[in-house]
């Protein structure tokens, strides 16, 4: 009886005690000034890390979610409008769908004046950081214009240069590429293909496109992407393409084993894709201008409307699109290419890449921005997109014969999924 | 020795309350809530617009409900047939006498059960990758196919490996199940049957199986349930895409993206009550059919 009238006791004091200690540990931490911000990619580590570093008194606590479940949970946080970070980052695929939720923070208007801080970027990135009555919703820090990366062992072989430049006049269409990609299979037996897949020519063709899906509730098919899927067709047929899925593993393998020549991807596919995936491959690779400008991905940051550290959030996404001596830094020491054109110019005359057999990517980069054209997205864009591809993959394998049955189907699943489109 | 009336405490509520408050609060309310949903139309923002019967007139006419339902009975038919009856066969070896490695059997068989269905469905997939997938690279290394087939493009075989990864992962549940219910049936039942000079087949068929038949009712009515909600495995397995062509589309990932991609939370909800409807139907069509069986039996 007596061990028992001790052990309630006991209970009490360690339930009490840890409550105070609970306590006394969050209000020590409460001289600092709390900032929630939410990412998908883990390149934020580094900007909150040096973010921290500038404003001691500042405690970030960063959220990172897998890109898979990113959206949802971004989207019901900000349905319920309960927990929702301060501010929070967003992928430009889904971005379309973000940027008009009413939940985001008007950067137009004082005391952000946003539009300054845009100024010094690039057009293409100005243009989709503003929502349909062009307010700015968010603030994109990467600059993603792209170019053909190519293996320079492969072609000193086939096309007797590894000159960026002469490279580029070789690929200046896609009919030389085409005859580029026959002549290589062929000589090769099979082994090397031009280009991974027809994702390969979707990712310049799809920057070209100059309406959206969806104008005026109706359902529209840009000429850009019915051009895109002839050419898919003809790579196919005259086996330009490898059939490798892109970020599937013989994609990145073949990296590694320089079995394709060219891959068209933006400024993050430096370090991202081809330095992930291909290490061992240092100073093997190239950066040329393929048939037409474009652009892929991005990055947007973006603030709730009901945040109560709207100050703080502000200076975070200053600090991350305009403090000169962060972007410096961020640019030199992880290759990467910035939003702001003004520090990407001054330093173009002087960054290299060892891995791009210290070629001036920097430089690359800043031509290659300026002729990037913006391409319209609505918040339907990320959905039809895949549906889309979905009907492209379907056709180049055979399953729908004709072009036009594809289209026929493709149209019927918008139509259905998204009643409130008009589909003829 | 009795006090004259039955001492009544209500401590026992006290117990029982932790389960009906949670099941209240996260199984009820929702089950309610959505069900007000399914009458409106409504995208997460604002408030739900009520529309009346407009999304149930949707799913009568909508296509893809009716394929994803199709979709979802072919993949359960395939894969669960196959689990019934060969984890029953296992049950009745493993349940004899003289078996050696009784355990270590069963053991192993329920392993799959244990494995997360979505893991499953990477795994497999990666096996059956086009370019890479181990699965083509055996094939070639045996000089039976020259170039990678493209598994991931045809239907019926995207259906079947659904199928076969639930069979795989449920027949050991399936089979401990069993294994229970023949340790119910009485020992004097069959030891008379044996002395009676029946053969093990006979047995088999004359007591075992009639004698089962509740089991099986609950294997049956179980996996129609568990059946109609596949999920994971066909989302994992096509990336979330239900392809080819939606052969793998299953009624639930249909409903998961109509609400959580399309953020159709109204039509999402419709589409919950009309399977909800299905199962419903599919339950009394197994429960009858097998009183029945049951009543002719006794008859």
């Amino acid at each position: 009886m007596n061990m028992k009238s001790s052990v309630l006791p006991m209970i009490m004091y360690c339930i009490l005690a840890s409550i105070l200690f609970g306590c006394s540990s969050s209000s020590s931490s409460q001289e600092k000034e709390e900032l929630t911000i939410w990412t998908f990619t883990d390149e934020a580590r580094y900007a909150v890390e040096k973010f921290e570093e500038r404003y001691p008194n500042v405690n970030v606590n960063l959220l990172f979610i897998n890109n898979d479940n990113y959206l949802q949970k971004l989207i019901s946080v900000l349905q319920v409008e309960k927990n929702v970070p301060d501010v929070f980052f967003v992928e430009r695929t889904y971005w379309p769908q973000i940027r008009d939720i009413p939940r985001l923070e008007n950067l137009t208007q004082s005391p952000y004046n946003a539009e300054e801080i845009l100024e010094q970027q690039f057009e293409y990135i100005q243009a989709e950081e503003k929502d349909e009555n062009g307010i700015v919703r968010g603030l994109g820090y990467q600059g993603t214009p792209g170019g053909f990366y190519y293996r320079r062992d492969l072609t000193k072989e086939f096309l007797g240069t590894d000159d960026p430049e002469e490279v580029s006049e070789l690929i200046s269409s896609w009919d030389k590429i085409m005859d580029i990609g026959e002549r290589v299979v062929e000589e090769s037996n099979g082994e090397i293909h031009a280009l991974s897949s027809w994702s390969a020519i979707n990712n310049v063709e799809s920057s070209n496109i100059e309406e959206p899906w969806i104008v005026d509730d109706k359902l529209t098919i840009d000429e850009a992407r019915v051009h895109t899927l002839d050419l898919a067709k003809e790579a196919r047929e005259r086996e330009i393409v490898a059939k490798y899925e892109s970020w599937g593993p013989a994609w990145t393998a073949s990296m590694q084993q320089g079995t394709v020549m060219f891959y068209p991807e933006p400024t993050w596919g430096l370090p991202h894709i081809f330095k992930n995936n291909a290490p061992e491959t240092a100073g093997k690779w190239g950066l040329a201008h393929g048939p037409k400008p474009f652009s892929g991905g991005g990055t947007f940051l973006a603030m709730y409307k009901g945040s109560q550290k709207k100050d703080l959030a502000w200076k975070f996404m200053e600090f991350y699109t305009t403090d000169e001596e962060f972007l410096k830094e961020l640019a030199e020491s992880q290759q990467y290419f910035l939003s702001n054109k003004n520090i990407n110019q001054e330093l173009a005359p002087t960054l290299t890449s060892e891995f791009l057999g210290d070629q001036k990517y920097f430089d690359f980069f800043v031509e290659a921005g300026e002729q990037v054209s913006s391409v319209p997205q609505t918040k339907y864009d990320n959905d039809i997109n895949s549906l889309w591809d979905e009907k492209v993959n379907d056709f180049l394998n055979g399953r729908l014969k004709t072009k036009e049955a594809m289209i026929e189907s493709f149209k019927t699943e918008v139509g259905h999924h998204f009643p409130e489109i008009e589909v003829d | 020795m009795f006090s004259k009336s039955i001492r009544k405490d209500h401590y026992g509520y006290l117990f029982i309350a932790p389960f009906f408050l949670i099941f209240f609060i996260f199984g009820l309310y929702p089950i309610i809530y959505s069900l007000y949903l399914s009458f409106t139309d409504w995208d997460g923002f604002g408030q739900p617009v009520l529309v009346g019967l407009q999304n149930y007139q949707r799913i009568i006419g909508d296509f893809f409900f009716y394929k994803s339902l199709f979709n979802t009975l072919v993949i359960w038919g395939v894969s669960v047939i196959p689990q019934l009856t060969i984890s029953l066969i296992l049950a009745v070896i493993l349940h004899e006498k003289f078996v050696k490695g009784k355990s270590l059997f069963r053991a192993v068989f329920f392993f799959p059960n244990i494995v997360t269905a979505a893991s499953l469905g990477l795994l497999v997939g990666l096996i059956f990758s086009w370019q890479t997938g181990s699965f083509n690279q055996f094939l070639m290394s045996l000089g039976i196919i020259s170039d990678p087939i493209n598994w991931a493009d045809k239907p019926n075989f995207m259906r079947g490996l659904v199928s076969s990864i639930l069979f795989w992962q449920y027949f050991g549940y399936s089979m401990i199940i069993y294994i229970a219910g023949l340790q119910g049936i009485s020992k004097d039942i069959l030891e008379a049957a044996e002395i009676d000079g029946a053969s093990k087949v006979k047995v088999f068929f004359n007591i075992t199986l009639p004698l089962l038949s509740p089991i099986i009712l609950f294997q049956v009515v179980t996996s129609i349930i568990g059946g109609m909600q596949i999920f994971d495995q066909p989302y994992t397995l096509t990336d979330g895409s239900g392809n080819p062509d939606n052969a793998t589309l299953t009624s639930v990932m249909y409903l998961y993206d109509t609400a959580f991609t399309r953020y159709q939370y109204g039509y999402g909800s419709a589409i919950a009550f009309g399977l909800f409807i299905v199962i419903v139907i599919f339950s009394i069509i197994s429960f009858t059919t097998m009183n029945l069986k049951t009543k002719q039996g006794k008859a």
